[in-house]
């Protein structure tokens, strides 16, 4: 057998699967076969590498070069150029958005060169699936650490030390919450681990739980030897069949090497985890629910004098913490707290997984120290707005997260920072806007989503979203009357403080921060019947500017209903009163002349 | 006497058993708290949220229902403070928008001082206090009834909303639901529960003649309470 020359890490993510990864696999083995080269070359599938809008993605080592937006027909040129002959393919390099350049290596990269790796250690490094490569990048040696050299309380203390606080939104001190748990009385104890990620758009914990599941795992192990909990739970949810498949893959793997179990490394420290698959309601990601559903019950939350780490899982004392706040563990053991906080800010040390999706030129997940600017991550990293277009507002926190404006595009991103402008970390998801986006239409779109996803337990959750939607409803279909902003804000104030759980108490976010920095769109919806962006449907209408229009007949061929009339020669016309303004002849026109008014 | 705490409910000093919710204490102490889903014979369940306050302690105030908030040391509770009243009304508007026919939540409004007429009515008279699915889980033991789907479209209901085969007519639903939401009807020798779909046939007295209960009911109970086979054959009168 020949030494292997080189490893081919092909991203095995759910977003490069989508976009035909595994294809590429097999036509990218069988290449190979058929050129010989399946000794020397090893084909290694990864997990998520965070640049999703480019996949699918292959790494090639030691090279170090990186191919995106692969298509089968790439595949024979890439094999008998790059790995035969040993040039680059150049025209299948990511190319600067800007300067238009080809980078050939991931570090070069804008999108990867400002990222800090730490939850992300082996991102695009290592097979999931195998435990030996996890191990191979020093897993389990913090587990191997904590139990041979630690106490429970040095443990403990080391994470206080560190700052650590919960990656899922909460923000709270992980260490606290530990230390009452391990002091709280009761027979047996509990760990759980949030895996129930659920807001639109955020793939932080998929990525980690698919890609890196020991890193998960191996947090879990050390924190219940800290707490002296005997029994974990890991919530995933059910849409996340690639997650779940790889975790139990990983526990099987860390029981067969005795990581897991009884007297796990001999150390007479017996633990083990079982997965449990939440259905997909957006509440059991709230922690009480989330128990509620654990135990074979309606996932609704419960009253929050009792806390978890007393009475938690069957009255049981139990520690809950979300994916990426465990898979930060093993890096505190092995490097130590004071290298963990050295970066973030003073309040929120570390680094924080953010999924970057919406109007920027590069979508995926990044993972950044705390501290860094939203203009850095927007701009820097994420590339700028696309289409060249103004930026409008970033949404961080999940749908009951805020919309933050331009104004404020240089505040350090930390816990408390995005708390005080009115939105909130979350667990990290961030939703870039662009100046077509209407923000009374999306403070009605998250609405939307939370109507159907509170739990419908508590009054001013259930009733209150049920009014907002009303009114946000009637605002952008030009019904909005005076004082509806007003009645709003007070729906709002009653959510905030009469609210069962964080979700009611969260929920007024997105309408409470866009009345806050947009409330001129809202006047001019109320009092003008304008949308200024021009995107609520009952409140534009479309024309067609015949100096400009060239008569090609693009946009009377995508008409949906026929209402655009006109020649050879002659400038086209919209009838008003058929048109159902679904923009397809603006999109299609090739010289603007379409307007939207 | 280890288990006596001492708070101050709007300022006055008393003492308490530890761990005794809030609400309790203010109504010993005839301080109004208005609640919609709270009833002594069960659990607390915090959901309506009338009966917030406002409590303080290590320096921080905080809004939580005083149904289930237990008495701890040094907690000062404050049951009108404008954060509180505000709150309060704004669930109450909720409420009534959600009711607003309903004489009991437009009484309990008018009582607050609370107007509608500024939130598009709902119509339902039902204010998912889930007292009926509660007593019939926590007091009957029947567990017949449920919350069907979730949000705005939550609603108590029986399993897959058909007739239900396990509910013994008792009327203990019928009773707590504090808006009469729930109807029963006892006609010609049935008993009905139209939210439940329920007709059971009801027992009569083998003297008198008289309805005593639905069948279902006494056969639960004697099953129950382990009692003789022919323990239900006369009714109250006619033993």
């Amino acid at each position: 057998m020949k030494a292997v020359r080189s490893h081919l890490l092909l991203c095995g993510g759910t977003g490069c699967r989508a976009s035909g990864g595994m294809t590429l696999k097999d036509i990218l083995e069988a290449e190979l076969e058929k050129r010989g080269l399946s000794d020397e070359m090893k084909i290694v599938v990864t997990g998520c590498n965070g640049f999703c809008a480019l996949g699918p993605i292959l790494v090639v080592q030691p090279d170090d070069v990186i191919y995106v937006s692969l298509k089968p027909k790439d595949i024979p040129e890439l094999v008998s150029e790059h790995f035969i002959k040993g040039r680059i393919v150049k025209r299948l390099l990511y190319k600067h958005p800007v300067t238009k350049q080809e980078i050939p290596t991931m570090q070069q990269i804008p999108f990867f060169a400002q990222q800090e790796l730490r939850v992300l250690r082996n991102r695009g490094l290592i097979d999931p699936e195998k435990i030996d490569e996890y191990i191979g990048r020093d897993g389990y040696s913090a587990l191997a650490k904590a139990l041979a050299e630690m106490t429970p309380d040095q443990i403990i203390d080391e994470v206080e030390k560190s700052g650590l606080r919960g990656r899922g939104g909460g923000g709270f001190l992980t260490a606290r919450k530990w230390r009452t748990t391990r002091s709280a009385p009761g027979a047996v104890r509990y760990v759980i681990c949030n895996g129930d990620e659920g807001d639109p758009g955020a793939f932080m914990d998929r990525s980690v739980m698919e890609g890196d599941p020991h890193s998960v795992i191996e947090g879990m192990i050390i924190g219940a030897y800290a707490i002296g909990a005997s029994k974990g739970y890991i919530y995933v949810r059910m849409e996340y069949p690639l997650a779940v498949k790889n975790l139990a893959k990983a526990l099987t793997d860390a029981r067969a090497y005795g990581l897991l179990g009884d007297n796990i490394l001999g150390s007479g420290f017996s633990f083990d985890i079982e997965i449990n698959r939440g259905g997909g309601a957006f509440i059991c990601g709230e922690s009480s629910a989330l128990m509620q559903s654990i135990m074979g019950k309606a996932g609704e939350p419960r009253a929050k004098y009792i806390h978890t780490s007393e009475k938690g899982l069957w009255d049981m004392p139990t520690n809950l913490n979300n994916v990426e706040t465990w898979a930060n563990v093993p890096l505190i053991i092995n490097h130590g707290s004071a290298w963990f906080a050295s970066i973030g800010t003073k309040g929120s040390t570390g680094t924080k997984v953010f999924s970057l999706v919406g109007g920027v030129n590069n979508v995926g997940l990044v993972e950044v120290p705390m501290g860094i600017t939203l203009r850095e991550i927007i701009y820097d990293i994420g590339g700028g707005i696309k289409d060249d277009k103004k930026f409008k507002a970033v949404q961080t926190g999940g749908p009951s997260g805020g919309c933050i404006p331009a104004e404020h595009l240089d505040t350090p991103v930390d816990f408390d920072e995005l708390t005080k402008l009115g939105s909130m970390m979350g667990s990290g998801g961030m939703i870039v806007m662009d100046e077509d986006t209407c923000m009374v239409d999306v403070a009605r779109y998250f609405i939307n989503f939370l109507v159907d996803e509170s739990c419908g337990k508590c009054t001013p959750c259930r009733e209150g979203l049920r009014h907002f939607l009303t009114i946000l409803t009637r605002i952008t279909e030009g019904q909005g009357q005076e004082g509806d902003v007003e009645l709003l804000e007070e729906i709002g104030d009653g959510m905030i403080w009469g609210s069962l759980c964080a979700l009611g108490g969260s929920a007024p976010n997105p309408v409470m921060s866009t009345i806050k920095y947009f409330r001129d769109e809202y006047d001019a919806h109320i009092r003008d019947k304008k949308c200024p962006a021009r995107v609520c449907t009952k409140l534009i209408t479309f024309s067609i500017d015949p100096e400009t229009c060239i008569a090609c007949g693009k946009c009377k061929k995508v008409c949906p209903v026929n209402c655009i009339t006109g020649a050879k020669k002659v400038p086209h016309v919209i009838d008003e009163s058929i048109c159902i303004r679904c923009r397809a002849c603006y999109e299609v026109c090739p010289t603007d002349a379409v307007k939207i008014r | 006497m280890d288990d006596m705490v001492t708070i101050t409910l709007n300022g006055t000093e008393i003492k308490a058993q530890k761990g005794t919710p809030l609400l309790s204490i203010a109504r010993e102490k005839n301080v109004y708290i208005p609640t919609l889903c709270h009833n002594d014979a069960l659990v607390p369940y915090g959901v309506c949220r009338m009966c917030l306050v406002e409590i303080e302690k290590g320096g921080r105030k905080r809004i939580v229902t005083s149904c289930n908030y237990p008495a701890e040391e040094g907690l000062a509770v404050k049951t009108d403070t404008e954060r509180v009243v505000k709150t309060r009304s704004i669930v109450m508007e909720l409420l009534l928008a959600r009711a607003p026919e309903n004489k009991m939540i437009v009484d309990l409004a008018a009582r607050l001082g609370v107007k509608g007429g500024r939130l598009t009515e709902v119509n339902d008279d039902c204010i998912l206090c889930g007292m009926c699915v509660r007593v019939c889980d926590e007091v009957v033991g029947v567990s017949a009834l449920g919350f069907f789907s979730r949000g705005t479209s939550r609603m108590p209901t029986t399993p897959f909303a058909e007739p239900s085969e396990t509910c013994i007519g008792c009327g203990s639903c019928v009773y707590v639901c504090p808006t009469g939401y729930i109807k029963m009807e006892d006609k010609d020798g049935t008993r009905y529960i139209h939210n439940w779909k329920v007709a059971l046939k009801m027992a009569t007295c083998k003297k008198c003649g008289m309805y005593i209960a639905p069948q279902r009911q006494l056969d639960y109970i004697r099953k129950t309470a382990d009692l003789p086979e022919d323990f239900y054959d006369l009714c109250f009168s006619c033993r």
